[in-house]
């Protein structure tokens, strides 16, 4: 197996391991907020309030 | 007496709650009901709270609360009793029974505080003459310079007692009348507030009503003078205005009379059952057949239920419910933010609502700030958030809070009364009028709209062209740089075929992105947004689904999440459902490289024309789900509410720019984030297995692990027109809709240049395929993040996935209904 090879290897762990973390805090509610998707949103004010209630 | 008079052991029946809405709403709620019995069971060391037992469970009380409830305690009881007879002889230990409480409980709350609040000259005082008739006992109430008249009178079996409050133009801390009324509201805490508003000039005086629905007061509205506006020509629909506005109103002409007897049954109504509303706001047995009795015992010349308002009262919700009025997404970002900071203090929400202090704290209210704020704990606080806020919302709106502020009343008002009032006499008309009658004409509103929709996206291409051309030509330098610095090998492909291929395909659409959120931010700021959800709720009521469904349906042409989280402003929780549930048909702007790539490639000479349709049919096909929706899985009744139409203003370039600037950082974040991680699983899939064993690439391709499973969902796309790397494309936009565009730029890439215009013609298919292409991304599996928002939003799974599935269904259908049939012309 050669270096390139290798470092393909662990670029796609890697990338696996994002798209599982990024999948596992989707479904859990945990991590970043939702409202992250919705920067530029004029609703970005309701859509965090909505996030607090969840957290209280 | 007052509840927090009682000493501990003794009893009391409660007469009435005091206060506004929400604390009575919250206080009744924990059991504290008229004609319920109330024992003291413990007082705190410092008397505070108190602990109650009401009907078998104990409760606490603070002494402050406590203070709003209205009570008859055993000794009153007694003493009214024993002086009922003068032979009698007088003891302190005559028992007196629960149910004879009960029952002067309920006499005594027979007595109904009203006050008079409105313009002044708006017919106010003839009313309160005409009311009080010949029982008047007019006495004079001296404010600080100003008079309020007191007046007595009996009306079928309760007693009145009328309070004329000084005419005000609104409850701003301005003049003294102002000051006056305002206190005496807060103050006196009367049990209900007759608005009386002068038909003849319906519009200013309705920004009295608009403050006095955010003070959450019990209101009935006199819409006086009403025999002027009939001989207007003008019409008004008091139903839907009542509707609207959550008060119930109605006509009266004090000159004659006509009316004030059906005026005083709506307020015996509102005083007995508003507080008593079910969840359905339907009110409660149990207060509706006391009061039913109470009438058929008192009004002996009729049976309850036989007066028109009667009817009205009770049967139809809507009529009595607390709204708030909706100042627009800056400014109650502004209000709920100085709300949240005024609310840690408990012990200002038995007294005042929260909300009202803080419009009222954006509006300058020095006398608020004065004699409330400056009292709290965390005053300071309260007045650096709103001085924060009032500096941003000058900065992003370009005007004071408080000129805001009024704006945005006006804009509800004009909103409410767009849909029931009709000005025949139309001769001042104003910029704003003259602008409406045009954009929001029922039949040239709609071709206006879809001309804005058109220019909008013909510049999303136009303009976007250019910055788009210097992106592609970077990309291309940088794959070019990529391909003579590298040595050979899956690593150098891996950047060139997957990284550049599938990042550098969606990036070059960033402009265009930028363009469309532009046009969106200013429809949105100059006031055109609101105007073509007016227009489109009419359509919407028609379809079944709520009116306010298209405010967040609008949110969802920038994405989807948001939507379907700003669908929490409508309170019914099925239309919340069906709005939730169609806003992925929505095209959201993750879904616009889609069209844009297709479009260039095989509709150059219509291209707005055709990425118009494509919107056009998302939001038709909303609209037709919304009706399947709600005619067969969710059924509702349509609760009314108010579209605002704010002033138009010219949109300020910050805001815009900000809109646009944030919108742009969260595109880049992305690509540098899950797409790019998405192209290199994808490339990945695509390379191996064997890479090198195969003559061609396409024979490679098919034969790795993406090509596998490709090949195996081929035969569901077949039918459709696609190959299997379109598939593989449109497995991919589940993650996110960007990939589809990337993973066709890993999957299509070949030796040449990668760019986009390369990739379109790489794609080996029809125009008609194309077009069925874009219709199955339009409409299918919306992105995971959507799916989940549907689930947090909707409280299980279970629409989450139904949404998910029919989505997907329904594209596949409309796809393969097109592809089937356009081949039969073409």
């Amino acid at each position: 197996m050669d270096i390139q090879t290798i470092i393909i290897g662990i670029i796609i762990i890697m990338c696996m391991c994002f798209v599982g973390l990024r999948i596992y805090r989707l479904l859990s509610g945990k991590g970043k907020s939702a409202c992250d998707s919705c920067a530029g949103c004029a609703l970005k004010n309701a859509c965090e309030k909505k996030v607090e209630n969840v957290k209280k | 007496m007052k509840l927090s008079e009682l000493k501990t052991g003794e009893k009391g029946v409660i007469v009435k709650v005091l206060g506004h809405g929400g604390f009575r709403r919250r206080i009744i709620e924990m059991g504290f009901i008229k004609g319920k019995t109330v024992e003291v069971i413990l007082n705190a060391p410092l008397k505070d709270p108190i602990k109650y037992k009401i009907m078998g469970y104990e409760i606490s009380l603070r002494r402050q609360e406590a203070e709003m409830i209205e009570i008859i305690s055993e000794e009153e009881a007694r003493n009214t009793n024993s002086a009922t007879s003068l032979y009698d002889p007088i003891s302190e230990n005559i028992p007196v029974t629960e149910e004879q409480m009960k029952a002067l409980a309920q006499g005594k709350r027979r007595t109904i505080n009203v006050a008079l609040v409105g313009n002044p000259n708006c017919g106010k005082t003839s009313l309160f003459n005409i009311a009080s008739g010949a029982h008047e006992h007019v006495g004079n109430y001296s404010g600080v310079t100003v008079d309020a008249k007191e007046g007595f009178f009996d009306f079928q079996g309760y007693h009145f007692r009328l309070i004329d409050l000084p005419g005000t133009y609104s409850l701003s801390a301005y003049s003294p009348e102002e000051l006056y009324v305002r206190k005496h509201i807060i103050e006196e805490t009367p049990d209900v507030i007759i608005n009386v508003v002068d038909s003849g000039n319906i519009e200013r005086n309705l920004y009295l009503t608009t403050q006095l629905i955010d003070m959450n007061v019990r209101m009935v509205i006199a819409l006086n003078m009403y025999d002027a506006l009939q001989n207007s020509g003008n019409t008004l629909d008091i139903k839907k205005l009542s509707q609207l506005l959550g008060v119930p109103a109605v006509p009266t002409i004090s000159r004659t009379g006509e009316g004030i007897d059906e005026l005083f049954h709506v307020i015996i109504g509102l005083y007995e059952g508003a507080d008593f509303m079910g969840q359905k706001e339907e009110i409660q047995n149990e207060a509706l057949q006391e009061y039913r009795k109470w009438h058929d015992a008192y009004v002996p010349d009729h049976k309850y239920g036989s007066h028109k308002e009667e009817e009205n009262d009770f049967t139809p919700k809507n009529f009595i419910r607390h709204i708030h009025i909706n100042h627009g997404p800056e400014l109650e970002r502004s209000i709920e933010a100085v709300k949240k900071e005024i609310g840690k203090i408990e012990n200002i929400r038995h007294k005042y609502s929260t909300r009202f202090l803080a419009i009222k704290m954006l509006e300058n209210d020095k006398d608020i700030e004065r004699r409330i704020i400056s009292d709290m704990p965390n005053a300071d606080t309260i007045i650096d958030i709103r001085n924060k806020e009032a500096e941003r919302l000058k900065a992003v709106m370009n005007e004071d809070s408080e000129q805001a502020i009024t704006d945005a009343k006006y804009g509800f008002i004009s909103g409410a009364l767009k849909e029931t009032y009709t000005d025949n006499n139309q001769n001042t008309e104003m910029f704003t009028r003259i602008v409406d009658s045009i954009v929001t004409h029922r039949i040239w509103g709609f071709p206006i709209f879809f001309i804005f929709l058109y220019i909008m996206f013909e510049g999303t291409f136009v303009i976007g062209d250019y910055p788009m051309q210097a992106i592609e030509w970077l990309v291309g330098v940088i794959a070019q740089a990529a391909e003579s610095f590298m040595p050979a090998g899956p690593l150098k492909d891996l950047v060139i075929d997957g990284i550049i291929g599938g990042v550098g395909g969606v990036i070059v659409f960033l402009p265009n992105i930028l363009i469309l959120y532009m046009f969106i931010s200013i429809m949105e700021d100059s006031g055109y947004m609101a105007r073509a959800a007016f227009i489109m709720d009419k359509i919407m009521h028609k379809m079944g689904l709520h009116g306010k469904s298209f405010i967040p349906l609008i949110m969802g042409f920038g994405c989807n999440v948001p939507a379907i989280m700003g669908s929490r402003i409508i309170e019914s929780r099925k239309s919340r459902l069906v709005t939730m549930l169609i806003t992925p048909l929505m095209s959201c702007s993750a879904r616009l490289p889609i069209y844009l790539i297709l479009i260039g490639a095989f509709f150059q000479s219509h291209a707005s024309l055709v990425l118009l349709g494509i919107y056009s049919i998302g939001i038709i096909l909303a609209i037709i789900m919304a009706r399947v929706f709600s005619k067969f899985i969710v059924k509702d009744d349509d609760t009314p509410f108010v579209m605002e139409l704010p002033p138009y203003r010219m949109p300020t370039a910050k805001s815009v720019l900000r809109h646009t600037w944030e919108k742009g950082v969260q595109y880049l974040k992305k690509m540098g984030g899950i797409i790019m991680v998405a192209s290199i699983i994808i490339w990945f899939l695509g390379y191996y297995p064997n890479h090198e064993q195969y003559s061609t690439q396409a024979e490679q391709q098919e034969n790795s692990y993406i090509g596998q499973i490709g090949k195996a969902i081929e035969p569901v796309i077949e039918p459709l027109g696609f190959d299997w790397k379109m598939g593989i494309g449109i497995l991919s936009g589940v993650g996110a809709k960007e990939l589809v565009v990337s993973t066709l730029g890993v999957l299509y890439a070949g030796d040449e240049e990668v760019s986009s215009e390369n990739l379109a013609e790489r794609l080996n298919i029809t125009p008609l395929v194309a077009f069925g292409y874009m219709l199955f991304t339009l409409i299918y599996f919306p992105c995971v993040a959507t799916i989940v928002a549907i689930k947090q939003e909707s409280g299980s799974w279970k629409w989450a996935v139904f949404t998910a599935v029919y989505t997907t269904v329904l594209a596949w259908i409309v796809s393969f209904l097109v592809f089937q049939i356009g081949k039969l012309f073409m």
